[in-house]
C-alpha cells in the first residue's frame, strides 16, 4: 500500500510543468495583487485642484477659497477667466468646476463630472452660504452679539465624532482579494487531481490499463491517488500561505490550527471537484480544463477577487449564492477567522464546503462505479 | 491552406470549451462594468445607497434633528446597542458607517479607506457645528435651534451639472471596453492554447517539420488563424457592447473604443501566439491563462482605475500593451471634441508590442524546430 502510494505520488510530481505552475502560479498572481493593492487608499484626494472663477474676484467667497488649505496644501488653485474660456477648460477636464458669481452674493457652480473634487467644491460653497445665513439669522435675533467675540468663537471644522473600532483587526476589504487568491489557488490545483484520475482509468491511459489488470483493488487505487493528489494540493496552498504571511506580510491572525483546517477542507473539495469534472467529461481533457477555468474564474469573480464590492453586491442581493460558491466559502472562512478571531464563526462555511465535497465525491464515485472492460 | 483548414477543424472540435469560456468572460465583463462600485460613490445621486447604522442612546431634540437631517440624504438603519450586531452589520456591509448617538458625545465605526465614511462624517460634523453655533448665540430653546439648523442646512449652492446620464453610460461603456483586457486575453489565450496543444503534439509536430511546407509559412498561417479567431471574439464582444449600450452605440466614443479595441486584438493574438509556442500540455493552460490575464488586467487598470495605481505599478504596466489600451480607452471616454491627436501614440505602441511578440514567437518556433531536428 505504502509502495503504491509512493509510486502514485512520484508519478503525479513527475508532471514537472504542472507542478511548476501549481506552485508558481499563485505566487506570481498574489505578487501582482500585492503590487496593485498596496497603493490603494494611500492616494491623497486632497491634492490642489484647478477651479475657474467667473465674475468679481474681489468677492469675499473668492478670498476665502484662495486661503483654504488642508494639511498645509492649498485646496483650490483659482483661475480668473471668462465664461467661454472656462467652459472650454471644463470640457477638456482641465478644471474641476466653474464658480460663477452673480450680483456679488449669488453663486453658481458649473461642473461636468461627479468625482471627489466636484463634491469637495460643492460642499465648500454650500457650507459657505450656510454660514452666511447663520450669521444673518443670529444677528437678526440677537444683534448685541456683534459687540461680543461670538463671531471669533465660531468653528466649522471641529471634529465632533470620535472613531472607534470593535475589532483590533482592520476591516480592510482589500484583504478579501488576497484571500480569494488562496481559494483560487486551491481550485486551480484541481488540475492535479483531474490529471491524476484520468491517468488511472483503463480506457484513457496505458498506465491506467496496466493498473486495472494489477492485483490492487480499484477502490484502494482511487483512495491512494486521492490522498496523493490531496497532499500535493495542500502543499502548494501552504507554500502560498507561507509566502503571503512571511514575505508579503499579509495578516491571517494567530490561528495556525484553524487556518490549516480551512486549507485542508478547501483542498479536499478541490480534489473532489477535479475528480468529478474529469469523470464527467471522460476522454475530453480540453473540456475538463475549460470547465475548471470557467467555473473557478466565475466563482472567484463573485467572491470579490476583481473588486470586493462585487462580493457585497452578491451578499446583499443574493445571500444564499455564497453557499453555492466554494471560492466564496473558503474566502469567507479566512476572513471571518481573521476578523472575529473565532473559529466557531467560520464553521457554517466549512460545513457547506464539506457538503460540497460529499456531493462531488459521490458524483465521482457514481461515474467510476461498474466500469469493466472486456478489451481496451 | 491545409494548415489553415486544420486550424479551424481543431477550433471546431473544441467549440464547447471555447464557447463556455467566451460566455463566462462576457458575463464577468458586463457584470463588472455595470456594477455600482467605489468609482461613482462621490456622486450625490448615489448617497441614498450609503447605509448608515445608528444607535439611538439619547433621543434629545438636538439628536432627533440630527437623525432627521441624515435621513434626508442617506438610508438610515437603527441598530441595537450590541457590539456583536454592530460588528456583523459592518462585516457584512449591511451598513457602511455606524454612529453611536450619546447624550454628550458621538462615536463612529467605519470601514477603513471608505469614501462613504468620509462623506457621512462630513455631514455629521456639519450639523453638529451649525447647531453648536446657534446654541452659543442663545437665540432660543433646543426646538428653535434644531429648526433653524435644519432650515440652514437646506441652503445649498445652485449646481449646473453638464454631466448627463449619457456621460455616465459612456463611462460604464469605457469600463466595459477596459474589461476587454480580461475577456479578450482570456478567450484568445485559452482557445489558441487548446489549438496549439494539438499542433505542438510531438508526433504531429515531427511530421509537420519534415513536410515540404516552409516552417515560416506554416507559422504565419497559424498566426493568421489566431488573428481571425481574435477578430471573431472581438466581433462577438463588440456586438455585445452594441446590444448592451444601445443608446450610446455608434456614438463617436463608441466608434473610437471599437477602433482601439480592434487594434488591441493584434498584440493580444501575437502574445497568445508567443505563449502558445511554449505550451505542450492541456493542464497548464489554466495557470498560464490566469497569470497572464489576471496579472495584466490588474496592473493595466482594467479592474482598478489607473489613477489609483502606484507609480511602480504604472511603470511595470507600461511594458504591457494592455496599459496603453486602457490609457487610450480612458482618453476616449473623456473626449469632448474631435481631437484625436493624443490617441495615436498608444495605438502605435500597441502595434509595436504586437510586432515584438510575433518576432519572439517566431524565434521560439525556430528554436523548437532546430532542437527537434537535432
Amino acid at each position: 500500500m505504502l509502495t503504491f502510494f509512493k509510486y502514485r505520488f512520484k508519478s503525479l510530481i513527475s508532471e514537472k510543468s504542472l507542478m511548476f505552475w501549481s506552485l508558481l502560479f499563485p505566487i506570481i498572481l498574489v505578487s501582482f495583487f500585492y503590487l496593485v493593492f498596496s497603493n490603494i487608499g494611500k492616494e491623497n484626494i486632497f491634492d490642489t485642484f484647478n477651479v475657474a472663477i467667473v465674475g468679481n474676484k474681489e468677492n469675499q467667497l473668492i478670498k476665502t477659497m484662495d486661503e483654504v488649505k488642508y494639511d498645509d496644501i492649498k485646496t483650490f488653485e483659482l483661475q480668473y477667466l471668462t465664461k467661454e474660456d472656462s467652459l472650454n477648460l471644463l470640457n477638456q477636464k482641465k478644471i474641476a468646476g466653474i464658480v460663477e458669481i452673480k450680483n456679488n452674493d449669488e453663486y453658481e457652480l458649473i461642473i461636468n463630472d461627479n468625482g471627489s473634487k466636484q463634491l469637495i467644491l460643492e460642499e465648500f460653497l454650500s457650507n459657505y452660504q450656510q454660514k452666511e445665513l447663520l450669521i444673518n439669522d443670529v444677528l437678526k435675533n440677537n444683534p448685541e452679539l456683534l459687540t461680543t467675540n461670538w463671531l471669533e468663537t465660531l468653528t466649522f471644522s471641529k471634529d465632533n465624532v470620535s472613531n472607534k473600532s470593535l475589532s483590533e483587526k482592520s476591516n480592510n476589504e482589500m484583504i478579501i482579494s488576497f484571500y480569494t487568491v488562496i481559494a483560487l489557488s486551491c481550485f486551480m490545483s484541481s488540475f492535479i487531481s483531474a490529471n491524476g484520475i484520468s491517468t488511472i482509468q483503463a480506457n484513457i491511459s496505458k498506465q491506467g490499463a496496466r493498473l486495472s489488470v494489477s492485483p490492487y483493488h480499484k477502490r484502494k487505487i482511487i483512495i491512494i491517488d486521492f490522498i496523493a493528489s490531496l497532499l500535493i494540493i495542500i502543499s502548494s496552498v501552504i507554500t502560498l500561505l507561507i509566502y503571503m504571511n512571511f514575505i508579503l506580510k499579509i495578516e491571517f491572525g494567530n490561528h495556525l490550527g484553524p487556518i490549516l483546517i480551512i486549507c485542508f477542507v478547501g483542498s479536499l473539495v478541490s480534489t473532489a471537484f477535479g475528480y468529478f469534472l474529469s469523470l464527467l467529461f471522460k476522454k475530453k481533457e480540453g473540456l475538463t480544463i475549460a470547465m475548471i477555468i470557467a467555473m473557478t474564474m466565475s466563482w472567484s469573480f463573485l467572491a470579490g477577487m476583481m473588486g470586493p464590492s462585487i462580493k457585497y453586491i452578491i451578499e446583499s442581493n443574493l445571500p444564499f449564492m455564497k453557499y453555492l460558491n466554494p471560492v466564496a466559502l473558503i474566502t469567507d472562512s479566512f476572513y471571518t477567522l481573521y476578523y472575529y478571531d473565532s473559529f466557531a464563526m467560520c464553521l457554517p462555511y466549512l460545513g457547506a464546503l464539506i457538503v460540497m465535497f460529499i456531493v462531488f465525491i459521490t458524483g465521482a464515485i457514481m461515474f467510476l462505479r461498474g466500469d469493466q472492460y472486456d478489451s481496451i | 491552406m491545409i494548415v489553415f483548414k486544420t486550424y479551424y477543424k481543431v477550433i471546431f472540435r473544441n467549440k464547447m470549451q471555447i464557447f463556455i469560456n467566451l460566455f463566462i468572460c462576457l458575463f464577468i465583463s458586463i457584470f463588472f462594468a455595470t456594477s455600482n462600485n467605489e468609482a461613482n460613490s462621490f456622486d450625490r445621486s448615489n448617497f441614498k445607497n450609503i447605509n448608515v447604522g445608528y444607535v439611538y442612546k439619547d433621543k434629545s431634540i438636538k439628536n432627533t434633528g440630527l437623525v432627521e437631517y441624515l435621513e434626508q440624504t442617506f438610508t438610515l438603519k437603527e441598530i441595537s446597542d450590541d457590539d456583536i450586531k454592530i460588528n456583523d452589520a459592518l462585516f457584512y456591509r449591511s451598513v457602511d458607517y455606524v454612529i453611536l448617538i450619546n447624550a454628550d458625545s458621538y462615536e463612529s465605526y467605519q470601514v477603513p479607506n471608505s469614501s462613504a465614511g468620509y462623506i457621512v462624517k462630513n455631514y455629521l460634523n456639519n450639523y453638529l457645528n451649525t447647531y453648536h453655533s446657534y446654541e452659543t448665540a442663545k437665540i432660543g430653546g433646543d426646538s428653535k435651534i434644531a429648526t433653524l439648523t435644519l432650515k440652514n442646512l437646506k441652503t445649498t449652492t445652485k449646481v449646473i451639472n453638464y454631466q448627463s446620464d449619457d456621460n455616465i453610460k459612456i463611462k460604464n461603456m469605457g469600463k466595459f471596453f477596459n474589461m476587454y483586457v480580461y475577456s479578450l486575453l482570456g478567450c484568445v489565450i485559452v482557445a489558441i492554447s487548446l489549438v496549439m496543444v494539438t499542433f505542438n503534439n510531438n508526433h504531429v509536430f515531427e511530421r509537420t517539420i519534415v513536410s515540404s511546407m516552409n516552417v515560416r509559412k506554416r507559422n504565419l498561417l497559424i498566426y493568421l488563424g489566431h488573428a481571425l479567431f481574435g477578430i471573431f471574439t472581438w466581433l462577438l464582444m463588440s456586438i455585445a457592447s452594441v446590444v448592451y449600450f444601445k443608446e450610446q452605440s455608434l456614438s463617436i466614443q463608441h466608434l473610437m473604443l471599437l477602433i482601439n479595441s480592434f487594434i488591441f486584438v493584434f498584440p493580444v493574438t501575437a502574445l497568445a501566439f508567443m505563449i502558445s509556442q511554449l505550451i505542450k500540455r492541456y493542464t497548464i493552460i489554466g495557470a498560464v491563462n490566469n497569470v497572464v490575464t489576471l496579472g495584466m488586467s490588474f496592473i493595466s487598470g482594467a479592474f482598478i482605475p489607473q489613477a489609483l495605481l502606484g507609480g511602480i505599478v504604472i511603470k511595470i504596466a507600461s511594458f504591457t500593451p494592455a496599459y496603453w489600451f486602457v490609457l487610450n480607452n480612458d482618453r476616449i471616454i473623456e473626449l469632448s471634441s474631435f481631437d484625436f491627436s493624443n490617441l495615436f501614440q498608444p495605438i502605435l505602441i500597441q502595434i509595436a508590442f504586437g510586432i515584438a511578440f510575433i518576432a519572439i514567437g517566431l524565434a521560439f518556433a525556430k528554436l523548437k524546430n532546430t532542437t527537434t531536428l537535432k
